[in-house]
């Protein structure tokens, strides 16, 4: 039981640490932000106060300390410096590296936690610049006579329900006296007559009066997990320490036989008899009131804007949309053979139905491409610190959803590429400048979408392939024979076949085994591709291509000899039905169609059918990026909503069909993947050699 | 070779051979149903069905084992097997006929000598007597090695 909570603390956790990290490359930028330093300390609270709840004592440990420093942030006690946030990011790694481990045991670990936790108390004690005094006198809790010391009324009213939670009100009161000294006063009077007891309630509440050094932000943090289950009021009661009198100790007294809670006005009056400043008082109280009303609004629409999920529940949903939109296929096509009004119109209710389910699910399983960002950001950030160069990193198009199966794939590819970039692309400051560029290298990230795929292109502006170095290696490697001629392109291609790696010394940062064909490998299992272009001295530029979602499509039915096919409609251009003696030109495969020329491949011939042919095939035009080619197939039969459905792994690395789909009577028809169709046709892998135009 | 033990092992007859193979990897036996072509496939590889709305790839054994091609008829069948319990790794074996379940525990497995030049399938788990036939039992390991195109 108590595992299960602990990994969802650790998965919360993860996202606090993300967002974390986002805070602090924002707080890089800007530095002087009071809402970023904001989110920075309150990520870093939740953590402690998890920490300590689930047993991660270190991990509560290391972020109190770390939480101190930005406490002092936030109150203008601290600047926020490069030193700064250099300290925390390696503090962060720390804290996911506790987060995975637990609390540490083996000595490296400790060795390692003790000296960031030196570190950070370096930090704390040696201070930012400047301000060194202010520091050392919040640091220890001499109270009295302190300038900073001030004295709070602090109202604690519970609802029943607080211990449900498995929140303990006493430890909250501990944590407030760990601020300052403080007195605490409770009054039990809503305590029922035994047999009302419910004993999983809370019926005390608490008054406690704190002379402190902390802000009252520090007071109502303490309260942070349990500020919706409570009525709390945090009021000022006047410069000073709190010197307990007896005429004060009477009034307590009073207030708790007759079980009516102090009011500060009344309280104030003992303490300060001399000025009253009641006016500013009341100002306060409106004030922290108001602040608080915003705080919970604040996390409350937090709450309702998303919710978590485990992934495998949303797999199971587009799994059972996927058998949903089959059986639904099977229920059109029986009502066709009916003919049945009542029920044709039913099952085209069902049908619209179906498909916005399909559309939902289908938009439910998408996400941000965001949460993968972080790690480029981090990655370019510090091999460029390592590697002694400077590097802009600009994102583009970050908020564009992709499939989570196909971002899970594709971190690691990008994460080798951006490697490749930052390790061999990008000069040092002093070869850029001796090549005439700027010292600042710049590495673009750019996503966008592109019909039914998503392009990602990460742009460098470094010193480029250098393409006659590889032609030279895939010579001596053996891979092209030395006089063949190649074009740029077909040059630069090289470097995706196996075993090919253009840097001879393996540099610890990249070329550390994965190279580009494995980049290659792992974006078409995920049914995408790489590109790549270059130019020496002027950069580099890999584009991938990858498809929206992995397993439904709106696709055309088509009739290929026995068998009947799907096209993907994204794909498609136009569809045109075709004359016999419009295939006049039929040498060069080229078919005129409103006066153009375009490329055809009959695919009957590909697909080696033997069957007779139609008399009246029909065209189906399909384009990739800026290559179009005529799909000749004996017949249109329709459109087809479909789930593509693996064909399990023996068929996997079939070279044109890319899936199967089950249509409505039971029967197979087979995904074509056209992209392939089109890439096979302009290499001339099929036996009619077509060449496909360029526009 | 003879690590045959404990195991409950499926027959069948390919062409006049008999064969068996681990009961446990069996998912189904089916008769023949429509099967779609994939084209540009091996000859071994039949094409695709629709086992319960999972698509499944079938070979005809006789052709992976280099026997002669024949009709279907009453008899032949399908036997669906799933190597390692992953969905994908599902595949149906066209055999002549589906012999009968045999308790391997305690038989005596000797070496498979068969003339198999022809055959994607080179190596056996070993040979056994049962009825008077002798059954060679499929390495399942290497028939789904042979299978993928």
């Amino acid at each position: 039981m108590i595992d299960k909570f602990k990994a969802k603390f650790v998965e919360e956790s993860l996202d606090n640490v993300n967002d974390l990290e986002e805070a602090l490359f924002a707080l890089e930028n800007d530095m002087q932000s009071k809402d970023l330093i904001e989110r920075i300390f309150r990520a870093m609270h939740s953590l402690k106060g998890g920490g300590a709840m689930f047993g991660f004592n270190h991990l509560s440990d290391f972020t109190h300390h770390l939480e101190n420093i930005f406490d002092k942030v936030r109150n203008s006690k601290i600047e926020v410096t490069p030193d700064l946030i250099s300290l925390t990011f390696s503090a962060v790694d720390e804290i996911k590296y506790l987060l995975e481990k637990g609390d540490l045991t083996a000595k490296d670990d400790l060795d390692e936690y003790n000296r960031m936790m030196g570190q950070i108390q370096n930090f704390l004690q040696g201070g930012g610049p400047g301000n060194q005094e202010s520091i050392s006198a919040s640091d220890d809790n001499t109270p009295a006579g302190d300038s900073g010391e001030k004295t709070y009324l602090i109202s604690f009213i519970p609802g029943e329900d607080l211990l449900q939670n498995g929140t303990n009100p006493l430890f909250l009161l501990d944590d407030l006296h760990a601020l300052g000294k403080g007195h605490s006063i409770v009054y039990t009077h809503k305590i029922p007559s035994f047999e009302n007891i419910e004993s999983e309630n809370n019926y005390c509440l608490w008054q406690i009066i704190l002379s402190t050094n902390e802000s009252v932000n520090e007071i109502k943090d303490v309260f942070i997990f349990v500020e919706d289950e409570c009525d709390l009021s945090v009021e000022e009661l006047g410069n000073g320490g709190f010197e307990m009198t007896p005429a004060v100790e009477k009034f307590i007294e009073n207030a708790r036989n007759s079980n009516t809670l102090i009011k500060v006005s009344d309280l104030k009056v003992l303490l300060n008899k001399n000025e009253i400043e009641e006016h500013k008082t009341e100002q306060g109280t409106e004030k922290t009131e108001a602040d608080q009303g915003r705080k919970k609004s604040q996390l409350k629409e937090h709450k309702i804007s998303s919710i978590r999920v485990a992934s495998r529940k949303i797999d199971e949903l587009v799994n059972l949309v996927s058998e949903l939109v089959t059986t639904q296929a099977q229920l059109s096509v029986y009502a066709e053979k009916k003919g049945d009004n009542d029920i044709l119109e039913l099952a085209e209710n069902v049908q619209k139905l179906s498909r916005q389910l399909r559309d939902n699910a289908f938009e439910i399983s998408l996400i941000p491409m965001q949460s993968e960002l972080m790690r480029f950001q981090r990655l370019v950030r510090d091999l460029s610190k390592e590697l002694g160069k400077e590097i802009e990193f600009v994102i583009e198009g970050g908020d564009i959803e992709l499939d989570k199966n196909i971002i899970e794939h594709l971190t690691d590819p990008l994460l080798h590429i951006l490697r490749n970039s930052v390790d061999h692309g990008i000069e040092k400051p002093d070869e850029r400048v001796a090549a005439g560029k700027s010292p600042k290298g710049n590495i673009y990230f750019k996503a966008y979408h592109a019909g039914a795929s998503v392009l990602i292109e990460v742009t460098d502006d470094g010193r480029g392939i250098d393409v006659e170095s590889i032609k030279a290696k895939a010579i001596s490697k053996g891979m092209i024979e030395e006089n063949e001629e190649l074009s740029h392109k077909e040059i630069l291609n090289l470097i995706f076949l196996s075993g090919f790696s253009t840097r001879d010394t393996v540099s610890g940062v990249s070329g550390r085994g994965v190279g580009m064909d494995v980049v290659r490998k792992k974006i078409s299992e995920i049914r995408g591709e790489v590109t790549i272009d270059s130019e020496a001295g002027q950069g580099t530029t890999v584009t991938l291509r990858l498809p929206l979602t992995l397993s439904i499509i709106d696709g055309l039915l088509v009739k290929i000899g026995e068998n009947q096919y799907v096209v993907p409609i994204a794909s498609i251009e136009k569809i045109f039905a075709l004359d016999k003696s419009q295939l006049k030109d039929s040498f060069n495969r080229v078919v005129i169609i409103d006066n153009e020329q375009l490329p055809y491949v009959d695919m009957r011939e590909i697909f080696k059918e033997e069957v007779k042919e139609s008399e009246t095939p029909q065209m189906v035009l399909v384009r990739h990026e800026e290559r179009r080619l005529g799909l000749m197939v004996d017949e249109v039969l329709g459109e087809h909503q479909t789930v593509v459905k693996p064909m399990g792994r023996y068929l996997t690395s079939h070279e044109v069909v890319s899936g199967a789909s089950i249509l409505g009577d039971g029967s197979i028809s087979l995904v074509i993947d056209t992209n392939r169709v089109l890439q096979l046709t302009s290499t001339g892998k099929f036996r009619g050699k077509t060449k496909t135009s360029k526009e | 070779m003879s690590e045959q033990q404990d195991k409950t092992l499926l027959s069948f007859r390919v062409h006049d051979e008999f064969f068996a193979l681990d009961a446990m990897k069996v998912n189904h036996i089916l008769e023949i149903p429509k099967i779609t072509r994939v084209p540009n496939t091996p000859r071994f590889m039949k094409g695709v069905i629709n086992l319960h709305g999972n698509i499944i790839p079938v070979v005809d054994l006789r052709v992976l084992m280099g026997f002669s091609e024949t009709e279907y008829d009453n008899d032949t069948a399908i036997i669906v097997i799933t190597p390692d319990d992953q969905q994908d790794s599902s595949l149906g074996l066209i055999v002549d006929m589906v012999k009968e379940v045999i308790e391997a525990d305690g038989i005596e497995m000797k070496p498979t000598v068969v003339d198999m030049e022809e055959s994607h399938l080179k190596n056996f788990h070993g040979t056994f007597s049962f009825d008077n036939q002798f059954v060679h039992v499929i390495d399942i390991e290497e028939l789904v090695t042979a299978a993928e195109i």
